[in-house]
């Protein structure tokens, strides 16, 4: 009768019967706003299924009485775990009058019994959660993409050589090149010599560097059209047990669709954008490879790369572009000075591009007469390349962020004093630094210096460590109830206390790595975190910065100027999404509360 | 008048019979949504497709613990009632007899009172079965819902007409369909509007 209500996620691990007995054996009931559906610490004997309306659940033993952490539309399953583990952890409390689906605690104990798929869900812990939802959404979008992709779209210029040339002149031009085959036309005809070819030939077929390329050609060629699918080019390779296919249009070869190509094209092309940059001579070409990016971040997201290695990947990628333009802009003769970014740059989890945070260390005896120039001009070359300005002034064209090392050590010592002004925001600024440019041991002294001054400073780590608190009034969380479409901000409310948390306990502990999972699995090593809970605060951080990601690429609309909000509409994701916010941002509350019993920040 | 000295009669000639505790006054809070799908809308000719009942306790559907019987293909099951209620004839082979099954709706629903939509028809229709048989009407008490929902409307909105349609009425009450036209997703939907209008009388 209600079937349309077990169409989705995890219902859909049931089998056809049991999902029928489940449809024949659910309660209703309506809630009203305000209504207590299931306190903490109680039992409870109804697994509940939205049906329609909200429902809010709280944390009734955090700080502040009754903290908000998570919210439950339309679709949504609540109260399971309760059933599991006998007792529920929250409050779920009624926000607005709420239709629900009651499903009998011993029906649902007997399925979860039976059906292992449906049962193992409930068991799940967080990381086993997304790995689920990683799978499923990998096929979807990549391999359509794949399969409309045509020919033309991943074909190299042909390299055709005459059929008197020598074995030579071919070894040379596949090494001038880079490529790994040439066409060799023979009487109007073409035919196709590969390395392997040429291999064989010199080794095996005794035939000497001079003799002329006909000798080892191949005159069966395998040819495809420039509109052929580019799956079909992946056939027929397969079928015919080669390596490249000669593409010809009008008895004339157009291009080679080498297997690597292909292979490359469907694991999104990361490794081109890359070659790109490498081979940027001057900013107009480094500016084209830096506009692809954001494709290449959709195309990896689409085929369900994880999280951290896209940002791995990212990270290398921008960091190259800014050392690249570095080296192109700055003379040659200041190239020992280090170049560092901050922020979400320094810790490597940029994925699109933020606004840019550098700075400029020199060395002691560094002389360098046109340095505010060149800064200058270094952050307006980086304006060309995409990367937005600094809102906070953030960049080397700010005197204050380019300074020899004693200059540094000062400055440190300055906004160290300053707790809780401006210094602090500086001073977080600068843990993340990260070297990208120049010589990287500069940083590396600079660090040190910060370390011996704030890492065993009780007072200062605890104002470091304050705005975890003050930023997460987890009521704002998801905004105002009454108006779901203003949606979550993802970054304050949940990225940042995690990030910074993570950030004040790894200056607590002198580690030097910036990223966050980096830190994380110092933090591990040097016993200040359990592995498990650091695992898991990896995932959340990876959740949460996949929904940021997925937000913003959805607001991109190809203008790369516009940084995009950080507001998430909860109603918006899918019930699986939700329950996976959900469980994250349990975990940051759980962090946060671990947090301020280290650093004291109840008072 | 003539179905309240009905009543009597049939009290005076059950009580003692082996169906006596229908005829006692219920004392819970328990009522039971009922909803027949017919052949027609003419209760003298139609003839019973399928019967649910739904109890509704404590603020509750209780769908779980609903009744949903169907009968044998009557043989005026028309083209026309298939539109309607799209059954088929084929989905109900495997129907159940009449007589059983109407002992086994008495012993479920008992003494408590049956609410539903136009409920006096459905009424009328168990009655034309269970006359012949048993020698007494349905003696529950009814509730009638769109008379209920009639009174509630006056009282909020009094300028305005209501619409006592069942679709109408479900929209306004801001009741999901259930499946429409089946007779245990009509008897989910009419226990939900029941459940809302109570809560407005205990809201104002």
């Amino acid at each position: 009768m209600i079937e349309q209500e077990l169409n989705h996620y995890p219902f859909t691990l049931l089998g056809e019967d049991a999902r029928h007995r489940l449809n024949q054996g659910m309660d209703l009931a309506y809630f009203e706003k305000g209504d207590i559906i299931l306190d903490a610490a109680s039992a409870s004997d109804y697994v509940y299924v939205v049906h329609k309306g909200s429902v809010a659940e709280l944390d009734v033993t955090a700080p502040d009485g009754r903290s908000q952490v998570g919210i439950y539309a339309a679709g949504d399953l609540f109260g399971a775990i309760s059933v599991i583990n006998g007792k529920s952890r929250y409050r779920f409390r009624c926000e607005e009058q709420t239709l629900c689906h009651l499903i009998p605690a011993k029906l649902f104990l007997t399925l979860c019994n039976e059906e292992d798929e449906f049962g193992r869900y409930f068991r799940q812990t967080l990381a086993e959660k997304s790995q689920r939802l990683a799978e499923r959404r990998e096929g979807g979008v990549t391999l359509a993409g794949f399969m409309l992709a045509r020919v033309e779209q991943c074909m190299r210029e042909p390299m055709i050589m005459s059929a008197s040339a020598s074995l030579r002149d071919a070894v040379a031009t596949l090494k001038r090149h880079g490529v790994d085959s040439v066409l060799v036309e023979i009487d109007a005809k073409f035919a196709i010599v590969t390395k392997t070819d040429l291999l064989t030939g010199l080794v095996m077929g005794g035939h000497s560097p001079d003799d002329p390329l006909s000798s080892v050609a191949e005159r069966n060629l395998v040819t495809a059209l420039p509109g052929d699918y580019l799956f079909t080019a992946l056939t027929m390779m397969t079928r015919h047990k080669v390596a490249r296919v000669v593409v010809m249009a009008h008895g004339h070869p157009v291009g080679v669709v080498e297997l690597t190509d292909v292979l490359s094209f469907f694991s999104s092309r990361s490794y081109v954008v890359g070659l790109e940059i490498e081979k940027a001579e001057d900013l107009d070409a480094l500016r084209l490879a830096s506009e692809r990016l954001p494709d290449l971040v959709q195309a990896l997201m689409a085929q369900g790369v994880k999280m951290r290695f896209a940002m791995d990947l990212l990270a290398a990628l921008n960091g190259r572009i800014m050392a690249k333009a570095f080296e192109m802009v700055i003379p040659a003769e200041q190239h020992s000075a280090c170049l560092i970014v901050m922020g979400s740059e320094g810790r490597g989890e940029q994925i699109l591009k933020t606004d840019q945070d550098n700075g400029l260390i020199l060395g002691d005896h560094q002389d360098w007469p046109h340095c505010h120039k060149d800064a200058g001009q270094f952050t307006e070359t980086l304006l060309t390349l995409g990367y937005p300005p600094c809102p906070g002034k953030v960049m080397v064209s700010n005197p204050e962020w380019v300074g020899t090392q004693s200059q540094w050590r000062e400055r440190i010592h300055d906004w160290a004093g300053d707790a809780g002004g401006e210094g602090m925001i500086r001073i977080t600024t600068l843990v993340d630094a990260h070297c990208v440019a120049g010589s990287s041991h500069l940083l590396d002294e600079i660090r040190q210096t910060l370390f011996d001054r704030c890492s065993d400073d009780e007072v200062f780590l605890r104002h470091f460590a304050r705005p975890v608190l003050q930023f997460a009034t987890p009521l704002n969380l998801f905004g105002s109830l009454k108006k779901p479409q203003h949606g979550i901000d993802i970054k304050k409310g949940a990225l940042f206390p995690l990030v910074h948390g993570v950030r004040a306990m790894a200056l607590q502990c002198r580690i030097e790595e910036t990223s966050t999972l980096a830190r994380l699995e110092k933090l591990v090593a040097a016993g200040a975190m359990e592995a498990s809970f650091a695992e898991d605060l990896g995932e959340a951080m990876e959740l949460f910065s996949e929904l940021r990601l997925n937000h913003q690429l959805e607001n991109l609309h190809g203008d790369a100027m516009n940084i995009p909000s950080n507001h998430i509409v909860v109603q918006t994701l899918s019930s699986l999404e939700r329950d996976l916010l959900r469980d994250a941002l349990h975990l940051v509350s759980d962090f946060k509360q671990r947090l301020s019993r280290r650093f004291h920040l109840e008072y | 008048m003539i179905r309240q000295l009905r009543r009597y009669a049939d009290r005076y000639r059950h009580a003692h019979g082996p169906y006596g505790h229908l005829f006692l006054p219920y004392e819970g809070e328990d009522v039971v949504a009922l909803d027949c799908e017919t052949t027609g809308l003419d209760s003298r000719h139609a003839e019973l497709v399928s019967i649910a009942a739904v109890p509704v306790r404590a603020g509750r559907v209780c769908a779980s613990e609903s009744m949903d019987v169907h009968f044998k293909p009557p043989e005026s099951l028309s083209s026309d009632s298939i539109t309607i209620h799209r059954l088929r004839p084929v989905d109900l082979d495997e129907g159940e007899e009449i007589a059983d099954t109407l002992e086994a709706l008495l012993a479920f629903i008992g003494n408590r009172p049956v609410v539903g939509w136009c409920i006096d028809f459905d009424v009328a229709m168990i009655n034309r079965y269970l006359r012949p048989l048993l020698g007494f009407d349905l003696p529950n008490a009814t509730i009638e819902l769109s008379l209920l929902y009639q009174k509630k409307m006056r009282y909020w909105q009094p300028e305005m007409e209501p619409d006592l349609r069942f679709e109408a009425m479900a929209k306004a009450l801001q009741v999901p369909m259930m499946a429409r036209h089946s007779a245990r997703g009509d008897a989910v939907t009419a226990g939900l509007m029941y459940l809302q209008l109570q809560r407005a009388t205990q809201d104002h």
